[in-house]
């Protein structure tokens, strides 16, 4: 009995011995290393950030590890992405921590999809139709022009809560969303030629992207959102890719080519592999380069379909011959 | 000349193409960039503004209204797990326990936060062996200083490995056979025929203080309080093994008549994808009377979970292994230790399969030992439900033997292949808290 009334006091004891976390950088904690990128070109070296994902998983499949406890309980601040896109590790991970500042709605709790008009916002919300994204895509930052909302919000809530530094992280703010936008433009120019591209994603949510560069989205490999494709799916998936004579099939990278391949074999579609993060491919360490990879990826390859569907004459072929040898040089 | 003339054509022509994504940032206008950032949907087809205020507020998170709408939305969240299990072995002097298709537990689950310092959470099990039963009721305060977390009522105390986990989440069909030997309670044996029925788990009211370490890695201490770790009242097997009908009820409870529980608990994060996690918990029972009880465990679990692939690949390998030291009534002590270990490898986004092997002495006797080897092939096809086949074999017969002799009754059959279905679903809301 002794002994485990001394357990009891040598616990208080370490308890009470251990003080505030020592003041010095903002400790914010970032859902993406999107979200971290953003943060980092907005606030520099005011700020410690840390991101709970790495960027090359699922954002379904991100195990809540008791690390992302320890990074929560001494966070000042929690910047998420928002549209439940962290439903799989965020509300157990805050059910699981005192800090209650950074809780779902607090004040230190940011939500970067404050200003974007959500896509493909279900007709109904039940779950015999698949895991759905109830407030719409949450995949907000594959599109540049929402990642410049995303920064928009990121900057607001951190002038709101410290003041103090507003002159020097306006200046870093509106540089950065200027090379958001011009990155954007560039990348608008870069894919002329592709518009009408059909394309087919694996995971819903990729109608921001294609609204933006002038692309369709023909159909999803899932049939619905979380729930692995059923034969029936695949087959009506071929027929659908054969119908809409589309060819090309982008796979965020953490998804298995495996299903894509034989809709592609059956179809004579390409396949190919594209970023859905920051991190998740070489070349996308930064928030300007993933967007810049991943646009170009599909673009570069739609050029390529493009010249073998109907409907693009010699004309369209000299083009991409020139721009092929723009680029080489 | 005229060569000239169009080259100069060309480059004004080209310079004049690429102005404008060549001018420079200091140019740009900030409204303007922000008006054109949020204009790609605009262009296309969007739902109706009615639409998405009815999506909105069907999700609970339409900004744009100012009171609640209906005065249920204070209610807690509800979710409702359902375990269909069927069952069939070679066990003999089993009656209809050796065949059967059950509804083993549905469990109705309630959540909610209560106020910015305290959670409720109330776990009410319906079927297995009890009937109705309200298996957790608990308020956790996450309002204390120093990451300090207070939790008082009925609960599954954070101790060993796997007594937390609820049975549908289990990593086999059934709590492995050493842990409920030394964490569950056998129940008295009333017919001629038995096999060894018991509570699975620990489950009781107390409280229960955890903190969270100021270091680099997750450290957490916890220690509780609690009414009662072994079953000792009447019409317990404990009555019947100490052959005293009452059991032990001492007439005025002490402090020394509480279990006590201390736990500390680590997460090392190798790289990107390894992790091990330690366990160490001890329990004090009535530390100083005749019928103290100690029980200490030590659990390692390994996980693989690429995460570039993790939808379609992981592993998990977890051992723990149990110590325990009781008097039974008397100041002699009997010494029995046992442990389980097991395997999960996911093959695939819909497939998973396990082995599992464990050896333990019986609690209560040092001499007899049991083991038990089984296989489990589990398919998921959605986050939400959960069908399991599970093939083991038990060797039960020394335990069962002991436990019959001690109760005046016959042993049923302690050798048997058993073989395991079971079909899981979570309706409504489901979140879980870290451990």
């Amino acid at each position: 009995m002794k002994r485990i009334i001394q357990v009891f006091l040598l616990v208080a004891l370490i308890s009470l011995a251990v003080g505030p976390v020592s003041a010095g950088k903002i400790k914010i904690v970032a859902s993406t290393p999107d979200i971290k990128d953003m943060v980092l070109n907005i606030c520099g070296d005011d700020v410690e950030v840390q991101s709970l994902m790495s960027g090359v998983e699922n954002h379904h499949a991100v195990p809540l590890k008791p690390s992302f406890l320890v990074a929560l309980s001494r966070c000042d601040v929690l910047i998420v992405n928002g549209l439940e896109y962290e439903h799989a590790f965020l509300p157990g991970a805050l059910m699981s921590i005192n800090n209650p500042d950074v809780k779902k709605g607090a004040s230190h709790y940011i939500d970067t999809s404050k200003y974007i008009r959500p896509c493909e916002i279900p007709d109904k919300i039940d779950l015999s139709l698949g895991d759905l994204h109830p407030l719409g895509g949450p995949h907000i930052h594959i599109e540049p022009g929402n990642g410049i909302l995303m920064c928009k919000v990121i900057y607001e809530e951190m002038i709101r809560l410290y003041p103090e530094n507003k002159d020097k992280w306006k200046t870093a703010y509106e540089t950065y969303i200027k090379r958001i936008y011009v990155k954007m433009k560039e990348l608008q120019e870069y894919v002329k030629g592709t518009e009408g591209l059909k394309v087919v994603f694996y995971h819903p949510g990729w109608e921001y992207l294609t609204d933006r560069f002038g692309w369709k989205k023909v159909s999803y490999v899932e049939s619905r959102a979380g729930i692995p494709p059923t034969p029936k799916h695949i087959s009506q998936l071929t027929k659908t890719v054969r119908n809409e004579n589309c060819k090309l099939l982008a796979i965020e990278t953490c998804y298995s080519l495996k299903i894509p391949n034989y809709v592609a074999k059956k179809t004579g579609a390409k396949v190919i592999s594209i970023p859905h993060h920051v991190n998740a491919m070489p070349g996308c360490e930064t928030y300007i380069d993933f967007i810049d990879t991943l646009v170009r990826k599909i673009a570069d390859i739609g050029r390529e379909v493009s010249i073998e569907r109907e409907g693009y004459g010699n004309g369209e072929r000299k083009r991409q011959r020139k721009r092929k040898k723009r680029r080489q040089e | 000349m005229k060569t000239h003339t169009y080259l100069y054509i060309l480059i004004i022509f080209a310079l004049m193409g690429f102005n404008d994504i060549c001018f420079a940032q200091d140019d740009l206008n900030v409204e303007e960039i922000l008006k054109e950032a949020g204009s790609a949907r605009e262009k296309e087809k969007q739902p109706e503004k009615d639409e998405i205020e009815k999506i909105e507020k069907q999700s609970g998170e339409y900004k744009g209204f100012k009171l609640p709408w209906f005065s249920s939305l204070q209610n807690p969240s509800l979710g409702v797990v359902v375990d269909v299990l069927m069952q069939s072995s070679d066990r003999k002097n089993s009656h209809d326990s050796a065949n059967r298709i059950d509804m083993r537990e549905a469990e109705l689950i309630l959540y909610s936060n209560i106020d910015p310092f305290i959670q409720g959470n109330v776990l009410i099990a319906m079927g297995g062996h009890h009937g109705v039963e309200v298996e957790e009721a608990s308020l956790l305060c996450t309002g204390l200083p120093f990451n300090l977390q207070l939790k008082a009522g009925k609960f599954l105390p954070q101790i060993c490995r796997l007594n937390k986990v609820h049975t549908h989440d289990l990593p086999f069909v059934e709590h492995p056979v050493t842990m409920q030997n030394f964490l569950g309670a056998i129940e008295k044996i009333e017919a001629d025929d038995f096999s060894l029925d018991c509570e699975p788990h620990f489950c009781a009211s107390g409280a229960e203080l955890a903190w969270l370490a100021p270091t680099k890695y997750y450290w957490r201490i916890i220690a509780g309080m609690l009414n009662g770790f072994s079953q000792r009242g009447e019409d317990t097997f404990y009555a019947q093994f100490i052959q005293r009908v009452d059991g032990v009820n001492p007439a005025y409870r002490n402090f020394d008549d509480f279990a006590y529980t201390v736990s500390s608990k680590w997460f090392f994060q190798l790289n990107q994808n390894h992790s091990l996690k330690i366990n160490l918990s001890g329990i004090f029972d009535s530390p100083d009377s005749d019928n103290s009880r100690k029980t200490q465990s030590v659990a390692m679990t390994y996980k693989w979970f690429p995460l570039k692939s993790g939808l379609y690949k992981s592993l998990e390998w977890s051992t723990e292994a149990f110590f325990n030291q009781e008097k039974f009534n008397s100041p002699e002590i009997v010494n029995t230790h046992g442990f389980y270990s097991y395997v999960n490898y996911k093959l695939n986004r819909l497939f998973s399969i396990g082995v599992i092997g464990e050896w333990s002495l019986f609690r209560y006797d040092s001499g007899k030992k049991a083991i038990h080897l089984g296989t489990a092939l589990s398919y998921q096809p959605s986050e939400r439900q959960r069908v399991r086949l599970e093939i083991g074999y038990y060797d039960r017969e020394a335990w069962l033997n002991a436990a019959a002799a001690a109760a005046g009754k016959i042993a049923g059959d302690g050798k048997f292949w058993q073989v395991l279905i079971q079909w899981s679903a979570v309706m409504g809301s489901h979140v879980h808290s870290y451990e």
